[in-house]
């Protein structure tokens, strides 16, 4: 016998009663025992039991029997209906949940490192280069209200440099490359950026700051593989194709910010961004008749790093003289290595980068096809 | 974990018990039989936090084994739980959908997004979207909201929606014109040198939030004026002033919290500190987070305050402190642990809702008559239901 509520489903009025089942037929009872409805139990839908919530027997008449008696509903029905039963074992047993924690968390690593990558280059595949010069239209005229002023740069020094630059842009970067000198409202700070319809900037820092023509052309070459490889258009697809996907299975998009250890995957897609642009820098300056390792000189200065003969030297164990490091580059302090605007945090892993660079230069062939 | 949140804060829903008490003596003092003293029923939310996260992460492991499939019966579960949790006058809410309606619907919804999504692609993605999203938006808000108020129920009498497709249009037609707003001022903006388009920002600021309140109002009003609790109908009592000073006061609670901010981050960028570009997002994001708590209590306020059956009403009286705390800790626990506390957030955030929205009942609570018994779902109530993210009857 079951304490409960009775509601004969035409109105919100409803009387204590009591619920039997005899012989697979469920009677209600009201308070004086008189029965309200009797159906066989097969003939009524009983919900499926969820935590503590109150469990209720609907009739065919839309009549309805409420419990809060969890307990008593599962003795009376004996053998649980087992599909929900066991839902319910699996939400009330911790070994369960954490089994489930991983199950997420691990589907979500998956998706994050081979999944998405796959779909969301497909989808960039498919975009015509229209489409994503479009989505970058207007980038520049943008970050110049916000980031940039026009370049300090001496007019002369801007046309020699375009002048040398020229061929490069024309032959790897295809008709819609441009080049753009600026420099940043904050400070100097060196930097190069790729935007997604072809323009390439470069900082009047950054000009001032290589040693050698060819350390620029290295620079561009790099920004031009960004361009080429469409490694804007595809971060940004791969950005929302995760979110997507997780909601797109589960339907919650709470589920994807549950899966934030996966973070830490999409920071590995700008490392394999960046080798794939110094790739294309190194392929292009060997066609050029440059050496690669003026790419890899360059980013050591950027990055603060000590040139390569003292690292050298350094690792042989001869003494180190001091620690040479840039005028720019030494100016980082802790709270400027978090700057969105520092070469560092636009470009990470750069001793990485140079080191792998600087054997690929030492055996272009094998490494480059 | 789960104990009771802001307990300071719940002292704030007594307002309204002594608001209705008060009235008593002077009902009776004045002698109008025709209006009865009302008799405060506070919304009560039971869930706990831990046992809705285990029912969840099971749900959303279940929906990855099976590719999703199992989303619309986890879909179920959460719902049945957030209404099965929510009480007033002692009687449970009830959610009574089926899983398969809901898979049924969500898979067509998939089948649309993916069109949509090719179309995008192939076509002039700009046009369908112009023209395919504000004629199907409306639709799929009518028959959700149908397909939601059918399937929950209390006291065992289903709610209903009686809104069509042409006035949800009539309610909606203002979010066109921020829309056209919207684009044209992206459109300026790019064109214009940047001091012009400082200038220009403040105006259009203004005209967008009168507009939203403008939707706000119009949408609240549709939603509360179609809806049925049996066959007893809503009336929804605001007016357009109450919804434009709301959206104004937020822009001012913006306004202050970016200079409040300003006055204490501008030392420190002088002093070279901390630099601009790091502070700034801080600074916004604490501007949007104040904008948005405010904004939220204060049109549920507004929303409930003016809601009423006959003889019947509503009291809401959330606190600007009091969300923004509970939103705070919900934020926090959820960095801390990596995102898993986001469920007990739902809890956390349904518990305060609750806490703070009464029913005022002036006639027993027993002679609603329910509506025409309908369990079945048309595949339109299905397809719109897909897009009705909303776990809790609020
Ligand atoms: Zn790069």
């Amino acid at each position: 016998m079951i304490d409960g509520f009775f509601s004969d489903g035409r109105g919100s009025r409803r009387m204590p009663s009591t619920l039997q089942l005899a012989g697979g037929q469920a009677t209600v009872l009201d308070a004086a025992g008189r029965a309200l409805i009797s159906a066989p139990l097969a003939d009524t839908r009983i919900s499926s039991r969820l935590a503590s919530t109150p469990r209720s027997f609907r009739f065919a008449g839309g009549e309805q029997f409420v419990t809060s008696d969890n307990a008593a509903v599962d003795a009376l029905l004996r053998q649980p209906d087992s599909r929900w039963g066991l839902l319910q074992r699996l939400e009330s047993n911790y070994l369960a949940v954490i089994v489930c924690v991983a199950i997420v968390w691990g589907a979500a690593f998956l998706l994050a490192r081979y999944c998405v990558p796959w779909a969301a280059d497909q989808m960039a595949r498919q975009m015509s280069p229209e489409m994503a010069a479009r989505m970058g239209q207007g980038a520049l005229r943008l970050t110049d209200g916000v980031l940039f002023r026009p370049s300090a740069l001496p007019r002369e020094r801007q046309l020699q440099l375009r002048k040398q630059l020229q061929g490069v842009l024309e032959r790897y970067g295809g008709p819609a490359a441009k080049l753009h000198f600026r420099r940043f409202r904050r400070g100097p700070m060196p930097n190069a950026f790729a935007l997604p319809d072809g323009s390439i900037v470069l900082t009047d820092t950054l000009v001032k700051l290589a040693l050698h023509e060819n350390e620029i052309l290295a620079v561009v070459c790099h920004e031009i593989g960004h361009v080429q490889h469409r490694h804007l258009l595809r971060q940004s697809l791969r950005a929302s194709a995760f979110g997507a996907l997780i909601f797109l299975a589960t339907g919650e998009a709470s589920a994807a910010i549950v899966s934030l250890p996966t973070v830490l995957v999409a920071l590995s897609y700008r490392r394999e961004f960046e080798r794939e642009a110094d790739q294309f820098a190194i392929k292009a300056l060997i066609d050029e008749g440059v050496s690669p390792l003026h790419l890899a000189s360059m980013l050591r200065r950027l990055g603060g790093l000590a040139p390569r003969e003292a690292e050298d030297a350094a690792r042989e164990g001869n003494e180190v003289p001091g620690k040479p490091r840039t005028p720019a580059a030494s100016e980082g302090r802790f709270f400027r290595d978090l700057d969105a605007t520092d070469y560092f945090s636009t470009h990470p892993d750069i001793h990485e980068r140079v080191l792998w660079i600087e054997a690929a230069a030492a055996a272009p062939a094998p490494e480059l096809q | 974990m789960n104990e009771h949140p802001a307990t300071g804060q719940s002292a704030s829903a007594l307002p309204a018990d002594t608001a209705a008490s008060r009235e008593k003596p002077a009902a009776a003092a004045e002698g109008a039989p025709e209006s009865p003293p009302r008799k405060t029923h506070p919304f009560e939310f039971r869930g706990n936090g831990l046992e809705y996260f285990k029912i969840w992460i099971v749900n959303v492991a279940l929906s990855i084994l099976t590719l999703g499939i199992y989303s619309a019966w986890a879909t179920v579960r959460s719902r049945r739980y957030f209404y099965a949790n929510t009480w007033l006058a002692g009687e449970p809410f009830e959610y009574l959908a089926s899983p398969l309606p809901i898979l049924k619907g969500r898979a067509v919804a998939v089948a649309l997004l993916a069109l949509y999504a090719l179309s995008n692609m192939y076509l002039m993605g700009e046009i369908v979207f112009l023209i395919v999203l504000p004629i199907a938006a409306p639709w799929l808000i009518v028959k959700g909201l149908a397909f939601r108020h059918r399937m929950s129920a209390w006291r065992n009498v289903q709610f209903r929606f009686h809104g069509t497709y042409l006035k949800a249009v009539a309610a909606l037609w203002p979010v066109l014109l921020i829309a056209a707003l919207s684009l044209g001022f992206v459109a300026l903006l790019v064109k214009s040198p940047p001091q012009l388009a400082l200038l220009l920002l403040l105006p259009y600021v203004l005209l967008l939030m009168f507009l939203a309140a403008w939707v706000g109002f119009r949408f609240s009003r549709f939603r509360v004026n179609y809806s049925a609790y049996g066959t007893t109908r809503f009336r929804f009592g605001a007016k357009l002033g109450g919804y434009v000073s709301i959206f104004m006061a937020t822009l001012g609670v913006g306004f202050f919290v970016g200079m409040v901010c300003g006055i204490v981050v501008f030392p420190l960028i002088l002093l070279g500190t901390f630099n601009a570009e790091l502070l700034l997002p801080v600074v916004t994001s604490a501007q949007i987070f104040a904008m948005l708590a405010f904004q939220k209590q204060a049109t549920t306020n507004i929303y409930f305050n003016s809601a009423a059956l006959p003889g019947h009403d509503f009291r809401a009286s959330l606190s600007f402190w009091g969300l923004a705390k509970t939103w705070l800790i919900c934020l926090f626990l959820a960095v801390v642990t990596l995102g898993l506390y986001l469920p007990a957030a739902r809890v956390r955030i349904a518990r305060y809702m609750a806490d703070h929205i009464a029913f005022r009942a002036r006639d027993s609570l027993e002679e609603f008559s329910a509506a025409e018994a309908q369990r079945a779902s048309a595949l339109g109530e299905q397809v719109g239901q897909a897009f009705d993210v909303e776990l809790s009857p609020f």
